[in-house]
Formats: C-alpha cells, sequence, structure tokens
C-alpha cells in the first residue's frame, strides 16, 4: 500500500517536473484603469515566453527573405511605429495600403487594425508574417527556419516546455511581448496622479479641458480611445482608397469609419491617420478646425461647430497632446533589442 | 512490464481495425471528381475542370442502426482533396450509422475561439489573416467561361456573423453499407454550379451576401446517394 502511494507520488512529482519550470511575469497597470480585455488566462505571462516573443520581435528571421522584423515597423523609440514613411514599408520595397498602428496598451484592445478586423491579439502576427507586402513569408516557412535554430528550441522549451516551433507557441510568445508594452508614466498620467513634480503649464491644463469638452467622446482617458469606429471627414484618397470598417462588415453606414487611434505617445507616432496623411500634428487639428470636416460616428455624433479652435486653442491643444509621451516606456530596456 | 506491451498491442490493433470512417466523396452530378483532368458540365453549359477543395466540418451527431447516439460538439475536421492530397475520411466511434449530422463550416464561437492546434492550425493556410475568421470552404478550378486570369475560378467561401453566416447544419439519413468500416456520403458540387454563371462570377474571396449564397448552393449538394 505504502509502495503504491509512493508510487504515485514519484509519478506526480514526475510530471511536475517534467516541464520546464517558468517564472509567472506580473502584468502591472494604474489601479484606476478598467481591467485589461486581454485574457491572460489563454495565454498566462511568464519571463521565459516574454523573452521569446521579444526575441521574435527583432528578429528578421520571420521574414520571407530574413530581411526585416516587426521592428522595423515597430520602432520603439517612435512609440512602436514607424515614421519615416506614409505607410508601411515591407520586404523588396513594397509599399502597404495602411500606416503602421502604434503598439500600446494592446490589453485593452477590443479589435485590432484600422478596420477592426483582427479580434484577437494572438492571432494579429498571423497579418505581418503571411501578407506578402509586410514580411512575405508564410507560417509554415517561418516554423521551418525557427526548428533549425538551437537558440530558437531552447527559448521555445524554456517558454513552452516544446522544442519543436508551432503556430500557437509562436504568435503566444509575440503576444506575451506585444501585451507587455503598456504606456502609463506620462507626465499626464503623474499630473492626474497628484504628482508635485509634474507640472502642467496653464496652456496645457487649457488644452486638457478643451480636449475634455471636444475629444474625450471618442478619445476618452486614460487610454485615450474607446476602440469604436468613426469617420473624423478625411477627403478620399483616390490613388489609395481604403473604405476602412466597411470592409469587415460590408455594412453601409461603415463606410470610411476606422477605428479611433489610442492618442497615448502622439507627439512620437507621427505620420498620422490610417493613410499617414499628415505628418504633423498640427495638421490633425487642423484638419478637425476645418469647416466642411464631417465627423461622423453613429454613436456620438459630434458638432461640428464646436470644433472650430482659434489659434491659441490648438496651441493649447497641441501642448496638452504632448504630455502624453511616456518617455519611460519608449526607453524602457526590457522593450528593446535583447542583446544577444 | 512485458505482458502490460503486449496487452497495449494488441488493445492498439483492435482499435485500428475497428476504426470506422465516413468518407464524404466530392462528385459532380453522378461523377466522381477527378482533379485537374477531367472537363465537367453544368446546368448553365459551362465546362469547367477543378483543381482543390478544401472544406471545415464540425460538431458531429452520430447515430448508428441501433439508434445509439455520440455527440461530438466542437470537433473540427478539415477535408482537402484535390491532385497531391485526398483526405476526405473522418473517423467516428460507432459501427454501421443510420444517420449523421454535422455543421457543414465553423460557428462563430469556433471561428474566434484563438484555438490555433491541430485541424485549426492557421499555418493550414485556411486562416483569413486580415478579417479573424477561416475559410469555411475554398474550392478552385479553371473553365473558358471564367474572366479570370487563364479562366481561372476561385471561392473561398467564409463569414460567420449575421447577416452573412455561411456555416450550416446538414444532416444525412445512410442507406450506403459500411465496407470494410468504411460508409460513403457525397458532396454534389454540381449543385453549385446549375445555379452560378462562371461568366458572371468567378471570383468570391470575402465575406458577404454572395459568399452565403454560394455557401448555401454547396450546402444543399450533401446526399447520401448518388444521383
Ligand atoms: C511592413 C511593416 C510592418 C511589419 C514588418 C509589422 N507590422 Fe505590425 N502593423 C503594420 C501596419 C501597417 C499595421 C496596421 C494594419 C492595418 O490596420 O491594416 C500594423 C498593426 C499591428 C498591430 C495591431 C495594433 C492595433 O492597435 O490594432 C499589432 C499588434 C502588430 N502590428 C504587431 C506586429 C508584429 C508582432 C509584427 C512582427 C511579427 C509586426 N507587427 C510586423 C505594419 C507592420
Ligand atoms: C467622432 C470621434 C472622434 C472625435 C470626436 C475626435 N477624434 Fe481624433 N480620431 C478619430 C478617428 C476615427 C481617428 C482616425 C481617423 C483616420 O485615420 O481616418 C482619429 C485620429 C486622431 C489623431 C491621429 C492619431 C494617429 O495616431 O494617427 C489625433 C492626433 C486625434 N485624432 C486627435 C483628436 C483631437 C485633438 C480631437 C478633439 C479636437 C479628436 N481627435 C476628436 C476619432 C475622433
Amino acid at each position: 500500500m505504502v509502495s503504491i502511494l509512493l508510487g504515485l507520488m514519484l509519478i506526480l512529482l514526475g510530471f511536475r517536473f517534467s516541464g520546464p519550470r517558468t517564472i509567472p511575469r506580473q502584468f502591472f497597470y494604474p489601479k484606476s484603469w478598467p481591467k485589461p480585455v486581454y485574457d491572460f488566462k489563454k495565454n498566462p505571462l511568464n519571463e521565459e515566453g516574454f523573452e521569446l516573443g521579444r526575441s521574435l520581435f527583432y528578429d528578421p528571421i520571420l521574414s520571407g527573405d530574413s530581411s526585416i522584423s516587426c521592428a522595423s515597423c515597430h520602432l520603439s523609440f517612435t512609440g512602436f511605429t514607424h515614421v519615416d514613411h506614409a505607410v508601411s514599408h515591407g520586404i523588396e520595397g513594397r509599399i502597404g495600403r495602411r500606416n503602421t498602428l502604434a503598439l500600446v496598451n494592446l490589453a485593452w484592445n477590443t479589435s485590432f487594425h484600422w478596420d477592426g478586423g483582427v479580434l484577437n491579439l494572438d492571432q494579429q502576427a498571423i497579418n505581418p508574417i503571411s501578407h506578402p507586402d509586410e514580411m512575405g513569408s508564410n507560417l509554415n516557412a517561418s516554423l521551418k527556419k525557427l526548428s533549425k535554430s538551437a537558440r530558437y528550441r531552447n527559448l521555445f522549451f524554456k517558454a513552452f516546455g516544446d522544442s519543436v516551433p508551432n503556430t500557437t507557441n509562436l504568435l503566444k510568445g509575440l503576444a506575451q511581448f506585444t501585451v507587455s508594452l503598456v504606456a502609463s508614466n506620462s507626465r499626464y498620467d503623474l499630473f492626474m496622479a497628484g504628482d508635485t513634480a509634474a507640472h502642467f503649464t496653464d496652456q496645457e491644463k487649457n488644452g486638457l479641458s478643451i480636449f475634455r469638452k471636444n475629444c474625450t467622446s471618442c478619445h476618452p482617458e486614460p487610454l485615450f480611445t474607446n476602440y469604436s469606429f468613426a469617420n473624423t471627414g478625411l477627403n478620399l484618397d483616390s490613388l489609395n482608397p481604403d473604405s476602412g470598417r466597411f470592409e469587415i462588415t460590408r455594412k453601409p453606414e461603415d463606410i470610411f469609419k476606422f477605428r479611433v487611434p489610442s492618442l497615448r505617445n502622439v507627439a512620437v507616432t507621427f505620420p498620422y491617420m490610417h493613410d499617414g496623411r499628415f505628418r504633423k500634428l498640427r495638421e490633425v487639428i487642423n484638419h478637425y478646425a476645418t469647416k466642411n470636416c464631417q465627423i461622423t460616428n453613429s454613436k456620438d455624433p459630434v458638432q461640428q461647430d464646436e470644433l472650430i479652435f482659434d489659434d491659441h486653442q490648438k496651441k493649447d491643444i497641441l501642448a496638452f497632446l504632448h504630455t502624453l509621451t511616456d518617455t519611460k516606456f519608449i526607453r524602457e530596456n526590457k522593450f528593446q533589442h535583447p542583446i544577444k | 512490464m512485458r505482458f502490460f506491451n503486449i496487452l497495449i498491442f494488441l488493445l492498439g490493433i483492435a482499435r485500428i481495425s475497428l476504426a470506422q470512417e465516413l468518407r464524404i466523396r466530392p462528385v459532380f452530378g453522378p461523377d466522381t471528381l477527378d482533379w485537374g483532368k477531367d472537363k465537367y458540365t453544368s446546368a448553365k453549359a459551362e465546362t469547367m475542370s477543378f483543381s482543390s477543395l478544401e472544406l471545415y466540418l464540425s460538431d458531429f451527431t452520430w447515430t448508428d442502426s441501433s439508434g445509439k447516439e455520440v455527440k461530438e460538439p466542437g470537433r473540427v475536421e478539415l477535408l482537402e482533396a484535390g491532385s497531391e492530397k485526398q483526405n476526405l475520411s473522418i473517423a467516428h466511434p460507432l459501427g454501421s450509422l443510420k444517420r449523421v449530422c454535422f455543421r457543414f463550416g465553423l460557428d462563430s464561437a469556433t471561428q474566434v475561439s484563438g484555438r490555433m492546434d491541430g485541424d485549426l492550425d492557421p499555418a493550414l493556410g485556411m486562416y483569413w489573416a486580415w478579417n479573424t475568421g477561416y475559410i469555411q470552404c475554398r474550392l478552385e478550378g479553371n473553365s473558358v467561361s471564367s474572366k479570370g486570369k487563364k479562366g481561372k475560378f476561385e471561392f473561398h467561401l467564409g463569414g460567420y456573423s449575421s447577416p452573412w453566416a455561411t456555416d450550416q447544419k446538414v444532416c444525412l439519413d445512410l442507406t450506403n453499407p459500411s465496407i470494410n468500416g468504411k460508409q460513403d456520403v457525397f458532396f454534389d458540387i454540381k449543385a453549385m454550379f446549375d445555379q452560378v454563371s462562371l461568366k458572371k462570377t468567378h471570383s468570391v474571396l470575402i465575406p458577404g451576401e454572395q459568399a452565403r449564397q454560394l455557401s448555401h448552393f454547396l450546402g444543399s449538394g450533401f446526399k447520401s446517394q448518388l444521383q
């Protein structure tokens, strides 16, 4: 009897230690924020998974000709977006259709991409990997390359207990890194938390109050987006027509609506809008303040005349938007290229 | 130890020989499909050949001749046919079947579940990356009637949200006997080409009204007997 029990215990212990031992990774965010939408139960964060994702994110191994990585388009120093071209560039210099989105606070996204076509962060990365204009590879080819690398076999084993890279673990690893990109330490955050060191000038305070009056129906604090879709009245670009949300829902009322982007780090994430048509933040504000700009959002129609700002008001809004830059986030060592 | 190994081995053999399969045989009217070769003619008097077919079936309910019923909700099978691959059999837990019900396609819960294992692995090429979800049925081929490049036609049918959901419940009363553990039903794709002119429609690659309609034409092609 005793020996049977002992045997059982040994078997159980054996199971416990047969997989890798991982170090759980805490997901931190300010107490005052809403609960994240991302389902951490399906992909529990651990240090090893995060490091695997970080390594993949910075490694051109995922692209067809091993020339570009996620970080080629999502640069940490510019809030994880691509700043030198209006629309993103991929392998062989092919030009993508849309402006790269900044990666920030993805755990709260209810959908992904400018048109909301992607519903789950875990599956988002299939897009860049298998999109001919982005990384020009396919999952099978990428998995094959990874399985030939002893370093990756080791990283995959440490994170998921399986040294053979598969789709699930590749995507979960990437998501462990990208979901960790939380920006919550801007001067705005410190000011709101009552930090005396985070002084707001009168101009910034005035900007905040104009913003609260005019912009928070779509860009509410603290995430600065409500993740809905709206048409901000941009003229159609006939060379690069994009009907936005309509491409996913096929509902006529969704034509030319795009997902409301977060405004965190917005001062460094130029160019702006889904097609990157504005290089300067000032131009975005001018766009909102033009008379013929028809903003439509089925839930929350905005009174256009409320958005006619004078030059002082424009400067105030601009000054406020600059307080949303989280330099700690942008320089965070843990989010940079892992030193090999 | 030795004894146990032998026992497990014998059980394994028993399992293999007992395995029962339902075979979905793609046909065009009365003809078995010959991939890439034969020409088939629809009621619209258009001739065509086929290069590949992939489809998802899911949520099975099996009933045997004694009336015993086994439900397998959530089970997903990707079936493939073409000149390079043939994977059209579905193992089931009963003996001779009297009735089978399944979903042609995947329901919305499965589509967005985030499961990426087995037949739902996006690396299998059925995943629509830009628009979360899987293609329910993909059918490609050539026809002189098609205005596509080199007469190509391609139907990537999918979509799971209303009003354009493409998944459908199908139930079949089986009439063919089980031979060597295999029982046949048929998937007659002529059902779609009798309704749709390739001259007018040679490519559907996104969810919408067309995808919904074509899926329903195809869904009506499941039958237990050849015509
Ligand atoms: C060639 C440039 C390019 C590369 C390389 C690239 N991306 Fe992107 N990324 C984009 C563009 C453009 C978008 C917006 C796409 C859209 O809206 O249609 C985007 C969107 C995203 C989003 C959605 C963000 C949101 O808020 O909806 C995530 C997450 C993301 N990328 C992660 C990655 C990962 C992980 C990789 C590497 C596997 C990667 N990207 C590689 C250009 C790129
Ligand atoms: C009706 C909803 C709505 C309102 C109100 C609104 N926005 Fe926007 N905002 C959007 C949408 C949608 C986009 C993306 C538009 C596109 O790309 O076509 C956007 C884009 C932006 C961008 C560019 C961000 C980027 O990364 O490209 C800035 C900056 C911005 N808005 C600031 C503001 C300010 C300041 C106000 C108030 C004066 C405001 N918004 C009011 C919906 C709104």
